[in-house]
């Protein structure tokens, strides 16, 4: 139950925050593609 | 782009375990020589994307074909990088766990301690403190410990007769991961001709990554620190302190 003291939320946010933006625009990019193809009806 | 149906809590859901995946993937590809490979990747994605919105088919096929390829390619070529990947999978945790600064504090005082006995006893040392890069390839190549760090165990591990005291040792907050490591040697031709293997290693490594190497001659007792390629001798235990501490506060 120690750990939950020690949790900075402000670092989680900043700690490699370029690289979770990068992440997060990928992940929408992926979707994105992904249900594009399903909408189509292609086979992936 | 249906704006409304992006939004909704399934929608949502879905990016963010994506995100998650995503985010734990290049995470971990940031430690190893792959870390190359996130440039390309993103490129790759984000071309696939544009050539969609566009309306461009065969480009579009064209990518896709491509990107297939990539993934087997990346598989096939990573493949060692990729199983420890997935061995090592859930070990980070999701939150940003800040050491105690009490902890980080008797650390650099247990080093500074360290440095200082071993200096005046002339026992070579070859300690490095990792930052964001890991080292994993180097602590692949030694003994693994996860011991807590204390000035007593470094100066035991480096005493001439320990079986562990060739090589380098590497630290992780608190704790000493590896020790006997093999650290790559600089080859900076700008590096004193009377520099030995120890201190060349030392720099070597500050070279491949973004580790704060300590390092203690053997031939005078003498501390050098490493940063990034550069070695800045005969320091004394509180220049050491303060240097360490200036640099590893600034990584956090």
């Amino acid at each position: 139950m120690e750990f939950w003291k020690n949790i900075s939320i402000k670092k989680t946010v900043t700690h490699n925050f370029w690289l979770k933006v990068g992440s997060l625009i990928i992940a929408m990019i992926i979707r994105s593609y992904v249900l594009n193809e399903m909408i189509q009806g292609v086979k992936i | 782009m249906d704006l409304k149906a992006f939004l909704n809590w399934k929608a949502i859901l879905e990016v963010l375990i994506l995100w998650v995946v995503v985010y734990r993937i290049f995470l971990f590809l940031k430690g190893t020589k792959a870390v190359y490979l996130l440039r390309g990747i993103f490129i790759l994605v984000v071309s696939l994307f544009v050539f969609q919105i566009l309306g461009l088919p065969v480009l579009t096929k064209l990518l896709t074909y491509i990107f297939t390829a990539f993934i087997v390619l990346v598989v096939i070529i990573f493949q060692p990088e990729l199983r420890e990947g997935l061995i090592h999978l859930g070990k980070r945790h999701v939150f940003y766990i800040e050491p105690k600064r009490e902890e980080i504090e008797k650390i650099l005082r247990d080093m500074v301690s360290a440095a200082g006995i071993l200096s005046r006893k002339k026992i070579g040392a070859l300690i490095a403190f990792t930052r964001e890069i890991g080292l994993k390839k180097y602590i692949e190549s030694g003994v693994v410990l996860n011991a807590d760090f204390s000035s007593e165990l470094l100066q035991n591990i480096f005493y001439p007769s320990s079986p562990l005291h060739d090589g380098g040792m590497i630290v992780s907050g608190t704790k000493i991961v590896a020790a006997s490591c093999l650290f790559p040697l600089s080859d900076n031709i700008n590096l004193e001709k009377t520099l030995g293997m120890r201190h060349r290693a030392g720099v070597g490594v500050s070279e491949n990554s973004d580790a704060i190497v300590v390092i203690v001659s053997e031939e005078n007792g003498s501390i050098s620190l490493a940063i990034n390629g550069q070695l800045t001798g005969n320091l004394t235990p509180n220049d050491l302190f303060t240097i360490l501490k200036g640099q590893l506060s600034k990584s956090r």
